[in-house]
């Protein structure tokens, strides 16, 4: 029996591996950042902040932390739990970026339907200042220190090992506007034994062009590597993963040849129930 | 939106998973607690994709370009059957606008009546067995073979018109008036009605394969024109009282899978059709189509070669390849490349080349649809006038319910237009856009009050534009039902 | 005066006839320059001011015997109309042209002494003189733009200007016509009026490069030499002497021999570097040449200034945005109080505005400001000293935006006796609408302050904890944030860019531009879109060097559209 229940949890090593690493570390992630592949989420962070469910059910927990490119002033910090009851799909977090001047607080929840060959999600963020001044605009009303957005995700295993999915994370938004303007994204990912390689496409924002973004990843027992080049400008970056049990380690940096590196952890426990 | 067609045989079809149905009822209640849309997918309900998926849709050149375009879809009704329709659509914050609808078919009569202010559908038809033949009222897009004065494409390289003619996919609007049919398939042919500003008087005759038709208005000018239809093979002869004179032939042969058409126009540039002068097209064409439907899907490769005068024409290729594994999921690619312009009047776009791609997904009533498409002017979609992408997820539910979500991000050059294809339960709308902005809509499909209910929301946005009008959202509510009567 | 009693008697008979001479018979033989005759070689018709008692003729023998002048009636011819000729002097028989000699007939004022003297009233031009001797030769020599024929030879003569003769170069030219025979030339009655050895320096062709620098760095000193004799100079034969002239004495400073050889009427140009103290200085630049026969074209002078004036100018105002007009502000660096109604203030062109309008003389170290309009800029700042507040005028228009040459205008502040106190090309790119031009730092940089620091000093900056510091870190849609910088080079390259979270450059709201080692720009959010971005601020070194980057956070704040 026991071992058994060890051999059970030996099989979920490779499993959360896999579904972490068929995370997303999305192209324009932001409050629920994780340290991440693109792809349908695995993690609680992933799912809200891309919409896309998790494949498996079951219960999950995640804390992530990211320094976007190196600056103090520039922190998320972020936690998330989910969980899932066959089809269905729900997460919850909170997140903190930014120093108090500049930042500000986010919940996030997202719920949705997942199957192992495809879901789809709805997520929804709330944001609110850090720091209100007293007697300004912002103390006066709500719209002009609070914001949210709401948007949806889907994913679809086309052929086997073969995923799609598109992400719209603002699909509509409200009060103050978010601190990044997140289109529509397009990609794909094809996994085999152990190999995993994605394409990701986001539609022009703003004043930016489309960027496109790919990656490989490399499986291997209870560790995992990725690299991931994006363009626009062009730049690159590395993750590791390690997990053991139910409980994973990610760490990953993107290196912009601008602005420097921006670097992400997070540690979770669970997400690989079937 | 139209439910999935059935299986066609030979083609694989993904049995989803046991229990899935009822496992998606509970999900689905959950989405609709947690107060947030599960998308749902409807089959067979086109996304922002043309008809026949060669890329972007344009509205006919009789209408204003960069302007909304409706048109009303050839849903036929059952012989006994009447349908009530009501709906309401505006804007946010904005007076909306009502509509009602009414069809019926019986065996001795039949028709629809729309009514509403601002509804460019409004109007009605009706017709009746009269004597030996069926005469009717009302709105009139009739075809007369190959269009030369009645029912032409609205493309030089269409081979016919969607919105002409009994059987087309549209239900045009040529014009008003009375019209009468009589004998087997309208051998006997009359109409009066108002086309173009004008009154005019028509008559067809048909014997066999062989066809004549006359048009006069009050001024006294007259065409008229000789046809010859058998099969696939339709050829046709117009004349107008100065002499002047067009023709066109086309024909199509199969082999196997294989069918190949092509078509060859002639004649003055100065003979327009008296009913739809601005439908008049290119005074010379010469166009042909190789369509290979395989087991596992279609290619079709299109060229085209038209001239409306001197200076003025133009030509197109397409290539369009689809993989189809099953009715709900397939992969498709096309090509495109223009030069000149499709239009009689206007400006001259010039070079244009492009390509898009497209993939249908489905699993279990969860549908997902990406789509990509660019346009240049300079080769391989260099210099890009048009870059629309669009993703599409839908859920299906039971008795018919549903729910579809659809967004795209577009990005238009200045002086462009961009058409998104809307599908509403009675119509198609080409919904013009411009410049660099993103759409969101949103469609829900329930059964109620004895009949379906579809509500839509459209979420627009325009990058760097204030709130205004135009970035309001766009709500439609609608009710139809159907029932025998008798 | 008249000599000789014959001579008297005949002119008296000429006058008594009308004033006019006796007409020339049809028969006479007009030439340019009649052979065996003395020839008309210079004639002073127009001098400076009043003629009375300047005006001469010179006859001029070029032959080897002595030629009577007796009997030659010397005529002036009025343009105006055909036939208008004026006796003015008869030759007596005692006057004669000595061989190779020259004989000058001439008001009482001609230095030296003219042999006859005698009140020409010669016409200004268009004119003409002649000569008409007793066998019946006439030479006329005509000037200016005549009508009639009859008023020159070959082709009318140029027509001087006032306080030049009309010279035959040289002396005996006989090239068949006034105009290829006569040139203006300075007044030399009785002296050849080509040199057979004469070099000159060119006047007003000495010039100082740069017009004022640094006490101790070199400068070029140019001029040109010509060759006015008649004879070839040889290489070295001449020396060039150079010497600086101040109030406390004079410095030599060079003595070089010419090195080329100079053929008659050939040029040459001499460069020469030379440093001075500070201070205003005279160069004078003499040439020696051994039997120079024209000694007085030898010298010229150049008043100069090495080093600052007493004046400098610390702020200019050249593009007013508040309606106060423009102006300048001016220190005084000297020891001592200036008047300044005793400078005046210029552009790049001649208008010179000479302040008026304040009180006392500026004492050391105090600034005024020369203002377009006084009172409109007296309105605009209320808090100025109104002694210290002057007008210039003619205001010299400075203009708003640089031409071909990179600068907009100069603004120049001269001494009343013309040295250059101070000149300053400014140019208008990178400037703020508005926002003056302050020195500081070692160079010319938009104000501290955009309304500009009249009567102040430009505003101290506080010291940066950052190479780059950009403020408000957050501010609402539309505004505008600043950036400021402290960098260890005096002069660099600036630019800023925002990044959204993404990566994505999104906007660049400040283009590469130059500026001083410490200062601040603002700059416009307006077309941004709410959000958080990512500053990068760069800087460069002018010339070469590694950059200086610098990443900070902005936020925007606006709503969601």
């Amino acid at each position: 029996m026991r071992a058994a229940r060890i051999r059970r949890l030996a099989a979920l090593a490779p499993v959360a591996l896999a579904a972490v690493i068929a995370l997303a570390a999305r192209a324009a992630a932001q409050d629920f950042t994780s340290a991440t592949l693109p792809g349908p989420a695995s993690s609680a962070n992933g799912f809200i902040e891309s919409g896309l469910p998790p494949r498996h059910a079951g219960p999950a927990f995640d804390a992530s932390y990211a320094r976007w490119f190196g600056l103090p002033e520039l922190e998320t910090r972020a936690v998330a739990c989910g969980a899932g009851w066959r089809l269905a799909r729900v997460a919850a977090g909170f997140s903190q970026t930014g120093e108090p001047d500049l930042g500000w607080s986010a919940a996030g929840l997202a719920c949705g339907v997942a199957r192992t060959d495809g879901g789809a999600g709805l997520r929804a963020v709330a944001r609110r200042d850090r720091s209100i001044e007293p007697g300004s605009a912002a103390a006066a009303r709500l719209d002009a220190r609070a914001g949210a957005e709401v948007g949806w995700g889907a994913w679809l295993e086309a052929a086997r090992g073969l995923r799609l999915w598109a992400t719209v994370p603002q699909s509509w938004s409200a009060g103050v506007a978010p601190p990044l303007d997140r289109p529509l994204e397009i990609g794909g990912e094809f996994e085999r034994d152990g190999l995993i390689l994605w394409l990701t496409r986001s539609a022009p924002s703003g004043g930016a062009e489309a960027d496109h973004g790919a990656g490989v990843a490399l499986r291997s027992g209870s560790l995992a590597a990725w690299a991931l080049v994006r363009d626009r400008p062009l730049r690159g970056g590395v993750g590791l993963v390690a997990s053991a049990r139910r409980l994973f380690v990610a760490a990953a940096v993107e290196s912009h040849p601008e602005l420097g590196e921006t670097v992400r952890l997070a540690l979770g426990l669970g997400g690989a129930a079937r | 939106m139209n439910r999935a067609p059935p299986p066609v045989a030979g083609t694989v079809v993904r049995h989803p998973a046991p229990g899935s149905a009822a496992l998606l009822a509970p999900a689905l209640a959950a989405a609709v607690l947690a107060v947030l849309a599960v998308l749902l997918f409807a089959g067979a309900a086109r996304a922002q994709l043309a008809p026949d998926s060669t890329g972007y849709a344009e509205p006919p050149p009789e209408e204003p370009e960069g302007a909304d375009y409706e048109v009303e879809s050839a849903d036929s009704l059952a012989e006994g059957a009447i349908e009530l329709g009501m709906g309401a659509s505006g804007r946010v914050g904005a007076r909306p606008r009502q509509t009602r609808r009414v069809r019926f078919n019986d065996r001795t009569l039949g028709g629809s009546v729309r009514e509403g202010e601002g509804d460019p559908l409004a109007g009605g038809s009706i017709e009746t067995g009269v004597l030996a033949g069926r005469a009717g009222v009302g709105r009139l897009a009739p075809r007369w073979g190959r269009g030369l004065l009645l029912g032409a494409a609205a493309e030089p390289w269409s081979a016919g018109a969607s919105d002409r003619g009994a059987g087309a996919l549209f239900r045009g609007r040529a014009g008003r008036g009375a019209w009468y049919r009589l004998g087997e398939g309208g051998a006997l042919e009359t109409l009066y009605g108002r086309f173009a500003k004008r009154d005019l008087t028509g008559g067809r005759a048909r014997a066999g394969p062989f066809g004549f038709g006359a048009l006069a208005d009050r001024a006294g000018q007259a065409q008229a024109s000789l046809s010859f239809c058998r099969g696939r093979t339709e050829h046709e002869l117009a004349l107008d009282r100065e002499g002047r004179w067009r023709a066109e032939a086309a024909l199509e042969r199969s082999a196997g899978a294989l069918t190949l058409s092509a078509r060859v126009r002639g004649g003055a540039a100065g003979l327009r059709s008296l009913a739809e002068p601005l439908r008049s097209g290119p005074a010379r064409a010469l166009a042909t189509e190789l369509r290979d439907d395989v087991p596992w899907g279609r290619v079709r490769a299109q060229a085209a070669l038209w001239r409306f005068a001197p200076g003025r024409g133009g030509a197109r290729a397409a290539l369009e390849v689809r993989r189809r594994f099953n009715p709900r999921e397939s992969v498709a690619v096309g090509f495109e490349e223009r030069h000149g312009t499709p239009r009689e009047s206007g400006r001259i776009p010039g070079f244009r080349q492009g390509a898009w791609g497209e993939w249908r997904g489905e699993v279990a009533g969860l549908a997902l649809a990406l789509r990509h498409e660019v346009l240049g002017a300079e080769r391989l979609g260099r210099a890009a006038v048009r870059t629309v992408t669009a993703a599409q997820a839908g859920l299906e539910g039971p008795a018919g319910s549903g729910l579809r979500i659809t967004h795209c991000v577009y990005r238009v050059r200045s002086g462009e237009s961009l058409y998104l294809i809307e599908t509403a339960s009675d119509r198609v709308i080409l919904r013009a856009v411009s410049g660099t902005g993103r759409r969101t809509r949103v469609e829900v499909r329930a059964p109620g009050a004895g009949g379906h209910i579809n509500a839509a929301l459209e979420i627009p946005g325009v990058a760097g534009a204030p709130a205004s009008e135009a970035t309001r959202p766009r709500w439609t509510l609608d009710w139809t039902r159907r029932a025998r009567s008798r | 005066m008249l000599r000789g009693g014959v001579s008297l008697l005949a002119a008296a008979a000429a006058l008594a006839a009308g004033g006019g001479g006796p007409a020339v018979p049809a028969t006479a033989a007009a030439a340019c320059a009649p052979a065996q005759h003395p020839l008309i070689a210079e004639v002073l018709y127009d001098a400076v001011g009043d003629d009375t008692g300047w005006e001469f003729v010179e006859f001029h023998n070029p032959f080897d015997r002595a030629l009577p002048l007796a009997g030659v009636r010397l005529e002036a011819g009025d343009g105006s109309g055909p036939g208008r000729w004026t006796l003015r002097w008869t030759g007596n028989a005692v006057d004669s042209v000595p061989a190779g000699g020259r004989f000058v007939v001439g008001g009482a004022k001609v230095q030296p002494a003219p042999r006859v003297v005698v009140t020409l009233e010669l016409q200004n031009g268009p004119d003409a003189l002649r000569a008409v001797w007793p066998d019946g030769m006439v030479e006329v020599v005509g000037y200016g733009a005549l009508e009639f024929a009859e008023y020159w030879c070959g082709a009318p003569a140029v027509d001087v200007t006032p306080g030049q003769s009309l010279a035959r170069v040289p002396d005996d030219a006989d090239l068949g016509g006034n105009a290829a025979d006569f040139r203006a030339a300075t007044p030399s009655p009785g002296r050849a009026n080509r040199a057979q050895r004469d070099l000159a320096v060119l006047a007003g062709s000495l010039a100082f490069t740069p017009e004022q620098p640094d006490p101790g760095v070199a400068a070029i000193l140019a001029g040109r030499i010509e060759n006015r004799g008649a004879t070839a100079v040889a290489a070295g034969e001449a020396m060039l002497v150079a010497t600086a002239v101040a109030a406390a004495g004079s410095v030599p400073l060079f003595a070089r021999a010419v090195g080329a050889a100079l053929a008659p009427g050939d040029t040459v140009a001499f460069e020469e570097p030379l440093a001075l103290e500070a201070g205003k200085w005279w160069l004078r630049m003499a040439l020696a040449l051994p039997g120079d026969e024209s000694p007085a074209n030898d010298a010229d002078s150049l008043l100069v200034r090495s080093g600052p004036g007493p004046l400098e100018l610390t702020e200019i105002q050249f593009h007013p945005a508040a309606g106060e007009g423009e102006w300048v502000e001016v220190r005084n660096r000297s020891g001592a109080p200036l008047d300044l109604a005793a400078f005046t203030l210029s552009d790049r062109g001649t208008t010179r505005g000479v302040p008026a309008g304040g009180e006392g003389a500026l004492e050391p170290e105090s600034l005024a400001v020369l203002a377009q309009d006084r009172a409109a800029l007296l309105r605009a700042f209320p808090a100025l000293d109104v002694r210290r507040v002057w007008s210039a005028a003619p205001w010299p228009s400075l203009n708003n935006s640089n031409d071909s040459t990179g600068f907009a205008d100069a603004v120049v502040l001269r001494e009343a006796d013309g040295t250059l106190c101070q000149r300053v090309n400014y140019s208008a790119a990178g400037d703020p609408a508005g926002v003056p031009l302050e020195w500081r730092a070692g160079g010319w940089w938009p104000a501290s302050d955009p309304a500009g620091t009249p009567l102040r000093p430009p505003r101290a900056r506080v010291p940066l904890a950052r190479r780059f510091e950009c403020a408000p870190r957050r501010l609402h849609e539309g505004g505008t944030a600043t950036l400021a910088w402290d960098l260890p080079w005096s002069r660099a390259h600036i630019s800023l860019e925002l990044y959204d979270l993404a990566g994505r450059r999104v906007a660049r709201p400040l283009d590469e531009f130059l500026a001083p080692a410490r200062g601040e720009r603002t700059w416009p959010a307006g077309a941004v879109a709410p959000g958080l971005y990512v500053t990068l601020a760069r800087a460069r070194p002018d010339g070469s060097g590694d950059w200086i980057v610098e990443r900070g956070a902005l936020r925007i704040e606006g709503s969601a559209r």
